[in-house]
Formats: structure tokens, C-alpha cells, sequence
């Protein structure tokens, strides 16, 4: 029985905590795996462009997702978990993805060019903005505004990103579907 | 199912909840005589609360709250008088916000999609009846109790707006349009419109282009001068009562924006919190007070009540102004044009004035002498919103604390509150953050506080943070 009178706390001792924070890294895991698979067709997307203006923009989506993925660092560190080897949990998760990539291209038949790319980075990055919203919603429901901090600006460049690969991939598109040719 | 470990007061200085690291009862204020502790910590969204007749507190856990996301688990949690802590009732999405405790039953308002309920909880067998499951929700106001009037014994209950100030709106993105876009007012009585619609972007479209909308309509879809809303039972802002087991509902009052807090006097009279219109949006409204309605309609007899009382939304601010009047104009946002071309009559005025943005919540009378203050109303005050919905420096620190108020003066002053009132330091001085409810214990010798937790406010956004309310517990010494 016990008793009255003495504080009750409701998931905050040291082994609840832990739990939850085990959980959290799991899910930046998976962040770090979508931010980097992101981050690399945005490098091979890039190089294949030749329209000038939209090759700056990807350009400039990449220097941005490399921070991003620093930012990602930042958070194992938040929960308290090691960050050095991020880097190598990112080279080994990448590798899963090659191949979901592939499937991903081949359900884009009937268009040439980098178009295709564009249109995968576009979903890619719609993927990468809703595992950091997670994110910020495991930092709310733990209490931890560093989490929240940290991943809500990443959030607004996300979301500028999404609207111009939508732009960009809907403006270009039907050249590439009709006339199965690239701007630029 | 058992939940939560026993702690010390040591270390609940030292959270690992960066949002509110330190939760320290000698932080908050309370008068001479009184002394304050930290009974539970770490609830997350927690929206209200009730005791058994034995002293058996039962506290809601809100879920889906304010902001929506994210989402905990909606549950009924069980303090126990050995001081154990268990989940009575698990619930669904959105969530419960208000509870009654009566004769071996739980009763409770959910919010949650398109209609809010009540329901009904056998405390012996766990078994849930809906009792009611028709009103009009989906948007930004709250399901008010229920409770039960020790007039009638009849139950109390209550739900507040969908829209903002009065035409749903893309003001709050996430709380209303982006899950129930076809939310929409209802009046409870028949109103003739002006058919001054509101021009605004349409977010759910591709291209968000500008869109008309009046009142009493969904989302996108304008009223036409002279056009009449039928009046219905099941409206918003409105206040009802039915028996216990949920027949003969009959509605008793509407036209109030937010009646979160209800609570009925030692003699039997009601009176209902509201919160203030929000000076923000194509539909703006400044400087209308937080207030506290008398429903007179409670003392009439069931079944007697041909016409509801209007306590003037979306029209009339609680300074008996209408809302266009040039003491209402905002300094953010577009002015509000009047909607409802034939109002009822008003059954303002208020019994009690706060400062707008106090964001004034549930309450409770003290019947007790030995607690003190037997008669005054005390009050959650959960805080001000601003600068999310307000652009004025003064609104920006209303509201943190408890009030002691006269519904016979008309006077408030402060009961509970922080020594440090620097809104931005709360969290790390470990005083109260936000009082969303405020309850006697059935012995009269405590006042219990619940404390919703941290929500951080910017110009654009708000966020809440779970895991950080507390329930403190207030003591004559």
C-alpha cells in the first residue's frame, strides 16, 4: 500500500524515461535513413539537370539537406545518445534504400530524363518532412523543447522545398510525358 | 491498470522534461494560512477533473488538446485515498475534457470529430453508455461539465462554438479545417442572416484562392441576405440539462463562445465561464472581456423553457457592445461585420469581467467554512494566448493563476499564483503554468488544482508540450 501524501510522478523515473528514449532514437534511425536517402538523389538529381534555374535550386536543396542531416546529430544528443556513430548508421541504412529507390524509379515509366528524378526527390522530400515532423511530435510528447527547437525551422525549409519540387515537377512535366525530352 | 511511481519532492526539482524542468510548490502564491504541494506530475494534456463522494479524485488526461497534436492517450485516471494511481477508462480520439461524479456513476463530455458526447461510466463494472451523442462539434470550443444541479438533480452540460469569432474560418489550420472541413455553427434559435460574408484564402484548395463564407455555413459556402437558420436542439454555444440517464435534454441557453467552466452555487444557481473573441483573422474583435454568465434559465422548471436565453455570440462582446462598435476595433486583422440581422435579446450583462486572454476555464464554489471563503466562486485562469491572438503588449501575461470571485459583486482578486509572474521564466522557476481546473475536496478542506502544463505561445504557432501537468493540492494550515 502506498502512501498518502507523497508525489506520484507519471513516466518521468529514470527507467520509464529510458524506454521512451529508446524509442525516440529508433525514430531518428529512421529520420537519419530518409534525410540521407533524400539528401543523396538530391546530389545525383543535380548533377543530371541542365536547366540552369531549377539545377540552382536542387543545388541549393542539397547545402541545405547536408545541414539538415548535421541537425539530425544534434537530436541523438538532445536524448542523450552517442552521435559518433550516426555517420556510420547512415552508410549502412543507405544501402537499404538502393533498393527502394530502384523500385521507385521503375514505377515512373514513360517519362525520360531528369524529370523522373525531380518527381522522386518531390515525394522523397514530402517523406523526409513527415518523419521530422514526427520528430517534433516525440519532442512534445516528451517535454523536450531542444527536440522542437531544432526541428521546426528544418520543418519551414522542408515545406518551401515542397512547394517548389511541386512547382517545378508539375511546371516541367508534361514536356517530359508528350514530348519525352528535358528542359535544358 | 496501475500507472506511476512515488517520488520526493527533491526530485521533482530535477525533470528530465526541458519544457518544465523543476516543479516547486514554494514558487506559487497562496494566501496566509494556506499552504500548496505537488500531488501528481508528469500528466500529460490533463482538462479536468471530480471527486467521488469518497474522495476518490478522477482526472481526465485530454488527449487530443490544445493545440490537437500531439495526441495522448485519452483516458479517466483514478487517485486513489491510499494514494495510488490507476487508468479507469481508456477513450477515443479527441478526448475527455469535463466529468460529474453521481450516485456510483462517472459522467463525462468528450470531444472528438464531428459531435461531442456524453457518457455515462458504471465506477463498479467499468461498463460506458452513451447518453448523448448529437452536438455539433469539430472545431475550436470545448464540451462544458457536465454536472448536476442540487436544485433538480438534473445533469448540466454545454458546448461551445466551432468557429473563432463566428464564421469558420482558416484561422487554426490544424485545429478545424484540415480534420472536419464541413464544421460549422449552429444557432438555437431561428436567426435571419445579414449575409455579410467573409472573404479569405481557401487552404484546402490547390491554388488558395480567395473564398466566401457566412455564417452558420461550412467552410466556403456563403449565406444570402435575409436567408433564415432554422434553430435547433443540438446547436453550438449552447447549455442543456437532461435527466441522469440522458432523455428529456432540453436547452436552456446559447450564444456563449466557450463554456468550459460551469458549477452551480450552494443555492442552486448556475454560472457558466466564457472566453473572449480573439482579435485576429478576417473576422477580428478586440478588447471583449473574459466573463462569467449567470444562466437564469437553471431555475426554471424542466421542460419549461420555451425559449433559450442568448448570451450574445457571434454579435455582442461581453461589454455589451456589439462587435463592430469602435471600442472592439482591432489593430490586427479585418473587422468584424454584424451577422444576425434579428438578434434575440441579450441576457448579459456578465456577473464578472477579466481582462481578455485570462482564458478563464473551469471553476468551483467553496461550500466549505473550514477551507474559508464559503460562497466565492474560484476560477482557473489557463493563461493568455497572446501574442498567437492578440497583438497587445498588455495581453500578454493574463491569466496563471486561481481567482476568488463575488457573483454577487462582481469583484476578483487573485488566490493562487506564481511569486515570479514572468510568464517566460514559469518553467524554469518551477511555479504553476497553466490552471485548466480548480476543485474542492468533498471534506471542504482542500482546494485542488490542475495544472494543464506548458503550452509555449508565438505569434504564429503554439505548441504543447506532454508529460508536464501537475495536480496540486491547496490546504488550510
Amino acid at each position: 500500500m502506498e502512501k498518502a501524501g507523497t508525489p506520484i510522478v507519471i513516466g518521468l523515473d529514470e527507467k520509464s524515461w529510458e524506454e521512451k528514449l529508446d524509442k525516440v532514437e529508433k525514430w531518428f534511425d529512421q529520420l537519419l535513413m530518409i534525410q540521407s536517402s533524400f539528401k543523396k538523389l538530391a546530389e545525383q538529381t543535380a548533377d543530371k539537370i541542365g536547366e540552369i534555374h531549377i539545377k540552382t535550386i536542387v543545388l541549393a536543396m542539397v547545402e541545405e539537406a547536408e545541414e539538415h542531416e548535421r541537425q539530425i546529430e544534434e537530436l541523438y544528443k538532445v536524448i542523450g545518445r552517442d552521435p559518433s556513430s550516426v555517420r556510420k548508421k547512415a552508410g549502412e541504412l543507405m544501402g537499404k534504400m538502393g533498393d527502394a529507390l530502384d523500385n521507385l524509379q521503375s514505377m515512373l515509366g514513360g517519362t525520360s530524363g531528369y524529370w523522373k528524378e525531380l518527381h522522386q526527390l518531390h515525394l522523397l522530400n514530402l517523406n523526409a518532412m513527415s518523419a521530422f515532423g514526427m520528430a517534433e511530435q516525440l519532442g512534445l510528447a516528451l517535454g523536450l523543447t531542444e527536440v522542437v527547437d531544432i526541428v521546426f525551422p528544418i520543418l519551414h525549409d522542408k515545406q518551401k522545398n515542397h512547394m517548389m519540387l511541386q512547382e517545378y515537377t508539375l511546371e516541367i512535366g508534361a514536356v517530359s510525358v508528350l514530348y519525352d525530352r528535358d528542359f535544358g | 491498470m496501475k500507472i506511476g511511481v512515488q517520488t520526493t519532492k527533491d526530485k521533482l526539482r530535477k525533470l528530465p522534461t526541458t519544457a518544465r524542468p523543476t516543479i516547486d510548490a514554494d514558487q506559487v502564491y497562496v494566501p496566509d494560512g494556506y499552504e500548496v504541494e505537488a500531488v501528481v506530475a508528469g500528466l500529460s494534456f490533463p482538462t479536468g477533473m471530480t471527486f467521488a463522494d469518497d474522495g476518490t479524485l478522477f482526472i481526465n488526461e485530454g488527449g487530443s488538446t490544445w493545440p490537437t497534436r500531439p495526441a495522448m492517450i485519452p483516458r479517466i485516471l483514478r487517485l486513489g485515498l491510499d494514494g495510488s494511481l490507476d487508468v479507469f477508462a481508456e477513450e477515443n480520439l479527441g478526448g475527455p475534457r469535463g466529468l460529474a461524479y453521481r450516485d456510483g456513476f462517472l459522467y463525462v463530455t468528450l470531444k472528438g470529430g464531428y459531435f461531442a458526447r456524453v457518457v455515462r461510466y458504471d465506477t463498479s463494472t467499468g461498463e460506458r453508455t452513451v447518453l448523448h451523442d448529437k452536438i455539433p462539434s469539430g472545431g475550436w470550443h470545448e464540451p462544458g461539465g457536465p454536472l448536476f444541479s442540487p436544485h433538480d438533480g438534473l445533469m448540466y452540460f454545454a458546448h461551445g462554438s466551432v468557429s473563432q469569432n463566428g464564421v469558420a474560418l482558416p484561422q487554426g489550420f490544424t485545429v478545424d479545417l484540415a480534420k472536419n472541413p464541413e464544421a460549422h455553427d449552429v444557432p438555437g434559435q431561428d436567426v435571419t442572416l445579414t449575409g455579410n460574408n467573409i472573404f479569405s484564402r481557401n487552404p484546402l484548395m490547390p491554388y488558395p484562392y480567395l473564398t466566401e463564407t457566412g455564417a452558420y455555413k461550412p467552410f466556403g459556402t456563403p449565406a444570402k441576405e435575409d436567408e433564415v437558420i432554422k434553430g435547433e436542439l443540438w446547436c453550438t454555444t449552447g447549455v442543456w440539462r437532461s435527466k441522469p440517464d440522458g432523455s428529456e435534454p432540453e436547452l436552456i441557453a446559447w450564444g456563449i463562445r466557450n463554456p468550459y467552466g460551469m458549477a452551480f452555487s450552494e443555492d442552486g444557481e448556475l454560472y457558466v465561464s466564457d472566453n473572449d473573441m480573439e482579435e485576429k483573422g478576417e473576422r477580428a474583435i478586440a478588447m471583449d472581456p473574459d466573463r462569467i454568465w449567470h444562466i437564469k434559465n437553471a431555475k426554471k422548471p424542466h421542460g419549461s423553457v420555451t425559449s433559450p436565453d442568448w448570451y450574445g455570440f457571434p454579435d455582442i462582446a461581453a461589454t455589451g457592445l456589439p462587435v463592430w462598435h469602435e471600442k472592439h476595433l482591432p489593430e490586427k486583422g479585418k473587422p468584424a461585420e454584424q451577422l444576425i440581422k434579428n438578434p434575440p435579446e441579450w441576457a448579459g450583462p456578465a456577473v464578472y469581467l477579466e481582462k481578455p486572454h485570462s482564458c478563464m476555464t473551469k471553476m468551483d464554489f467553496c461550500k466549505s467554512d473550514e477551507f474559508g471563503h464559503r460562497g466565492k466562486l474560484f476560477i482557473s485562469e489557463w493563461g493568455t494566448m497572446a501574442p498567437f491572438n492578440s497583438p497587445r503588449e498588455e495581453d500578454l501575461s493574463n491569466g496563471f493563476r486561481v481567482m476568488m470571485v463575488d457573483v454577487e459583486t462582481g469583484e476578483g482578486e487573485p488566490f493562487l499564483y506564481n511569486r515570479h509572474p514572468e510568464p517566460k521564466s514559469e518553467s524554469t522557476i518551477g511555479g504553476i503554468q497553466r490552471p485548466v481546473d480548480c476543485q474542492f475536496s468533498p471534506d471542504g478542506k482542500s482546494l485542488y488544482v490542475l495544472d494543464f502544463g506548458v503550452a509555449q505561445v508565438d505569434t504564429g504557432h503554439m505548441m504543447a508540450y506532454a508529460h508536464t501537468g501537475v495536480l496540486w493540492k491547496v490546504t488550510k494550515k
